[in-house]
Parts: structure tokens; C-alpha cells; sequence
């Protein structure tokens, strides 16, 4: 049964380079941001304040709020690098984060090993790449290019390796800082399609994006963040209009 | 209690569960280096022979001692310090290097430690051949004494983990950690016998090596090699300091695991 399950989560940030008030008096009048607070251990910065929510199977869940209010850091949470400052943060089913998608990828190396170096870290066996890796090859159409170092590939032509890499493995949960879209026109189109049927075979979506329009046409759920709170959660009744 | 327990089990199963992601991450990195190079890591083979070769000559001429004494002592203890402070130097900077991995992805922080040992594992077996070639040409024939470097090496293998997940927890909080490391890196080598010879200290003077560390781990190494077991003092000290690093180790895991990507 995937789900994830948060009971009243705390994410504070400590500020280690901030040793000056008028730095913090700084970042404190800043329009956006989380809440900065002050303890013994020095400046740290708030970016969840006490939030409670579940997500069960089949919801497509959509983040938004500006800047800094603490989406990134939650989709982080939920991916276990932060663990909770205080209350807790359950998830249950298997995490492909797609943040960053060309993580751990080198320019040096070419294509073919690049698939690797990036199948591994979303920990994935050799055994198992070697059979998706002719698939992935192929939907990146980058043909005799991928036996060539990646400092050879233009700035579309790695986005779309990476891609076709990051949505060959389906997994329980997908998490997302905004709506991917890679390529020129065509390849963008192809992508949005992949993109859809990847997400179709997992059972969790969270979102975060600033883009209303795509949010509405995707989420089931919508979620809005301001400086670390959550100020309105509700269902999404325009989906699919 | 429960929770901290289940951390530092993950962590030890890390070691057989994430073997593919971090032999293949090591290896990355050393294909990384040496890239479009044509003999590759073998530039580390070739840059520590020469300095082996032309400061074990040079020295072996200033101390007055037989070259075919001299080569053979000061080449293994060389080599074997280069894994060492190559390591413990590599550690401090590890956690902070792989930011990006660890801010994306959970994994145990063995994954990053097993990765840099082992690309320092790669790079000491090529610096290994130096050895070998080194015993052919001076050495005495096959000893049965060789065999015993592999419970040592095993040893410091496991001691270089402990203390690097140390160094990578307290360097990436305290970064000045890491430049005090690497001086007292430096410092420490001169007081090391890697190219001068304990029995040139006096009896006064012996404090140096015997409250020194790394005498004891390259003497484990180097001893065998030479021909002789080494004493049994140098493997308990050994044993003392696998416990120890343990201990701390195992009370940082617990504290701290869970800051380190905050820290970062």
C-alpha cells in the first residue's frame, strides 16, 4: 500500500555562514523566504512549520506557493534526505525523485556509460539497465552520438538522455520540481507522452511548480505552501476541463 | 532507541546491498581522472616509482644505509602511508563532494564512504606493483611472511572505513577540520618511519613512534614484507584503535546521520 503520512513535520535549517545580526535582519525583511528563527544553536531558518497531511494511493498531488515557501524542502523530506527536525514523516512504497535529472552524470564520459553512472544512483543493477539500456538509446535519438563523451552533446541533446534515462524505471512514488519538458517540438511532444505513461504506472505524484495551468491539468490534489505552512489543501475540480 | 539501531543496521548492510552502486562509482571516478590518458591509473604506478626510486636512492645515500635495505623499507612504508593519507585526506572532503547525491537521494553514507575507499584501493594496487617489483629485484625470494599483509591490509581496510566516517561527519559540520587534517597530515609524516629508521632514535626519543599510529599500521604492512612478522604489540594497538573508531563511529551514526544533509 503506498502512501506518505506526515504528523505535525518541523524542518528547521541551520544557518552555519550567517554569523552577523544585520545578515539576519536581511533575510528577515526579504518578502519571501521561511521563518528565520534564533535559537542557542545559532540562526536557523524554518522552511516546514508544523504540517500534518496524508497522501494515499492514486493521488496526483500538486504543490504551489512562491518562492522559498517550503516546497522544494517537502518534496526533499519526502525523499528522506531531511529527515524531520520534529513530528514525523512515513512513506511507504519505493521514491524516484526526479529533482535533479541529470545527477551524477560527467561530461567526460560518453552517453553509454553516463546511462549507468545515472541508473545506479536511483540504485538500479547493471543486470537491469543492460536490458532497458538499447530502449533508453533509442527514445533519446541520439543514434551514433551516444558512444561519444556527453562535452560533445549540446545542452538539449544530455536534457534528453537524462530524461529518457530518468522515466525508463517506473517507481511507487514520483516526485517532481515542476513539470518536465525537454527538446525541440517534436521530441517535446514524445516526451510529454512518456512522461504521462510513467507517471500512469506509479502510484503517487507530487508536484511542485509554479504553473498553475499545468497543475489543474494534472493533479488530482492541490496543495498550497506559505512560509512553511500549508494554506489550503484542496481537491482539484477543474481537472481535466 | 529502537530507530537509532535500525540507522547503523542499515549502514553495516549497506555494505553488501549497495555493492554495485559504490564499486561502480569508484571505478567511475578513477575512469574520471584518468581519462583520455592512454595507460590511465598507471600514471600513479609510474609518479610513485619515480619518487620511491630517485628519494630511496637519494636517501639510502644521505643515512648511509645499503640501497638493498633501504628501497624495500622505505617503498612500502611510502605507499602504504599514501593509502592512509590519501583516505583520511579524501574523507574530510567526501560528504561535501557528493552533495548533490545526497541531497537528491537517500542512501546510507557507507555508499559515499565504500565509494572513496575504494577508488583509494584501486589506486594503492596499482601503486602495489612498485612493491612487487621492487621485492623481485631486492628481495629475498618467496616468504611464507608475504601472506600476513592480508589479515592487516583487511584490518586497516576496516579501520580507514571507521575513521572516515568520523572525519566525513565532523569535516562536513566543522569544514576547518579539514585543513587541520591535512597539516596535520603532513606534520605527522616526517614523524612516521617511512624514510628513517626507528633504530635511529635513541631509546629517549622512541615515545615518537611508539604513541604514533600509523608506525604501527605500516609496520604491519611493511614488516611482513620484509620478511619478519610483526610483533604482536603492533597488532593489538591495531585492534585497540578498530574499537575505538568503532565506538565513536557507531555514537555519530546514531546522532548525527540524520544532520549531515543538513549541513551540506
Amino acid at each position: 500500500m503506498t502512501s506518505i503520512k506526515t504528523e505535525n513535520l518541523t524542518i528547521f535549517y541551520p544557518i552555519f555562514d550567517s554569523s552577523s545580526r544585520s545578515l539576519k535582519k536581511a533575510v528577515v525583511r526579504a518578502a519571501t523566504g521561511g521563518k528565520i528563527a534564533n535559537d542557542a544553536h545559532g540562526i536557523s531558518v524554518c522552511a516546514i512549520d508544523n504540517i500534518s497531511f496524508s497522501i494515499g494511493e492514486g493521488e496526483r498531488v500538486g504543490l504551489v506557493g512562491h518562492n522559498g515557501s517550503g516546497k522544494s524542502t517537502l518534496l526533499r523530506a519526502i525523499a528522506g534526505v531531511y529527515a524531520p527536525t520534529m513530528g514525523s514523516m512515513e512513506v511507504n512504497g519505493s521514491i524516484v525523485s526526479l529533482l535533479d535529472l541529470s545527477l551524477g552524470m560527467d561530461n567526460e564520459f560518453t552517453g553509454y556509460e553516463n546511462i549507468f553512472m545515472r541508473c545506479v544512483l536511483m540504485g538500479i543493477e547493471k543486470s537491469e539497465v543492460k536490458k532497458h539500456v538499447d530502449d533508453i538509446i533509442e527514445f533519446s535519438e541520439l543514434g551514433q552520438y551516444i558512444r561519444m563523451p556527453m562535452r560533445t552533446y549540446s545542452t538539449g541533446m544530455s536534457l534528453r538522455l537524462a530524461f529518457s534515462i530518468c522515466t525508463t524505471f517506473p517507481a511507487d512514488i514520483v516526485l517532481m520540481d515542476e513539470w518536465l519538458s525537454v527538446g525541440d517540438a517534436d521530441f517535446s511532444k514524445k516526451a510529454e507522452n512518456r512522461l504521462l505513461e510513467f507517471i500512469n504506472k506509479s502510484s503517487i505524484l507530487v508536484l511542485a511548480s509554479h504553473n498553475p495551468g499545468q497543475i489543474e491539468k494534472i493533479c488530482t490534489r492541490v496543495i498550497k505552501m506559505d512560509h512553511g505552512h500549508i494554506i489550503e489543501d484542496k481537491m482539484n475540480n477543474n481537472l481535466g476541463k | 532507541m529502537k530507530k537509532s539501531q535500525s540507522i547503523i543496521k542499515n549502514e553495516i548492510t549497506a555494505i553488501a546491498k549497495y555493492f554495485h552502486m559504490w564499486s561502480l562509482l569508484g571505478w567511475y571516478d578513477i575512469k574520471q581522472r584518468y581519462r583520455r590518458s592512454m595507460i590511465g591509473p598507471f600514471w600513479i604506478t609510474i609518479s610513485t616509482g619515480v619518487m620511491v626510486g630517485s628519494i630511496g636512492l637519494m636517501f639510502s645515500t644521505i643515512f648511509k644505509s645499503p640501497v638493498k635495505e633501504f628501497l624495500p623499507y622505505f617503498a612500502i612504508g611510502q605507499i602504504t602511508w599514501l593509502l592512509l593519507s590519501a583516505q583520511l585526506t579524501d574523507a574530510c572532503a567526501m560528504f561535501v563532494q557528493s552533495q548533490s547525491i545526497i541531497k537528491q537521494v537517500s542512501l546510507p553514507l557507507s555508499v559515499h564512504v565504500l565509494r572513496k575507499l575504494w577508488y583509494n584501493i584501486i589506486l594503492f594496487l596499482h601503486n602495489f606493483l612498485i612493491i612487487i617489483i621492487v621485492l623481485i629485484v631486492f628481495g629475498n625470494g618467496f616468504l611464507w611472511e608475504y601472506f600476513l599483509i592480508i589479515p592487516a591490509v583487511i584490518l586497516i581496510l576496516i579501520l580507514l572505513f571507521l575513521l572516515s566516517v568520523i572525519l566525513g561527519i565532523i569535516c562536513t559540520r566543522f569544514r576547518d577540520i579539514t585543513q587541520i587534517i591535512t597539516v596535520f597530515l603532513q606534520l605527522i609524516y616526517f614523524f612516521t618511519p617511512i624514510f628513517w629508521m626507528k633504530k635511529s632514535l635513541g631509546s629517549k626519543q622512541s615515545w615518537i613512534t611508539d604513541f604514533n599510529p600509523f608506525y604501527h599500521i605500516i609496520e604491519l604492512v611493511r614488516s611482513p614484507l620484509l620478511g619478519k612478522a610483526p610483533d604482536l604489540y603492533h597488532w593489538i594497538n591495531l585492534l585497540i584503535y578498530i574499537v575505538l573508531s568503532a565506538i565513536i563511529t557507531f555514537f555519530l551514526i546514531k546522532r548525527f546521520r540524520n544532520r549531515v544533509a543538513y549541513w551540506l
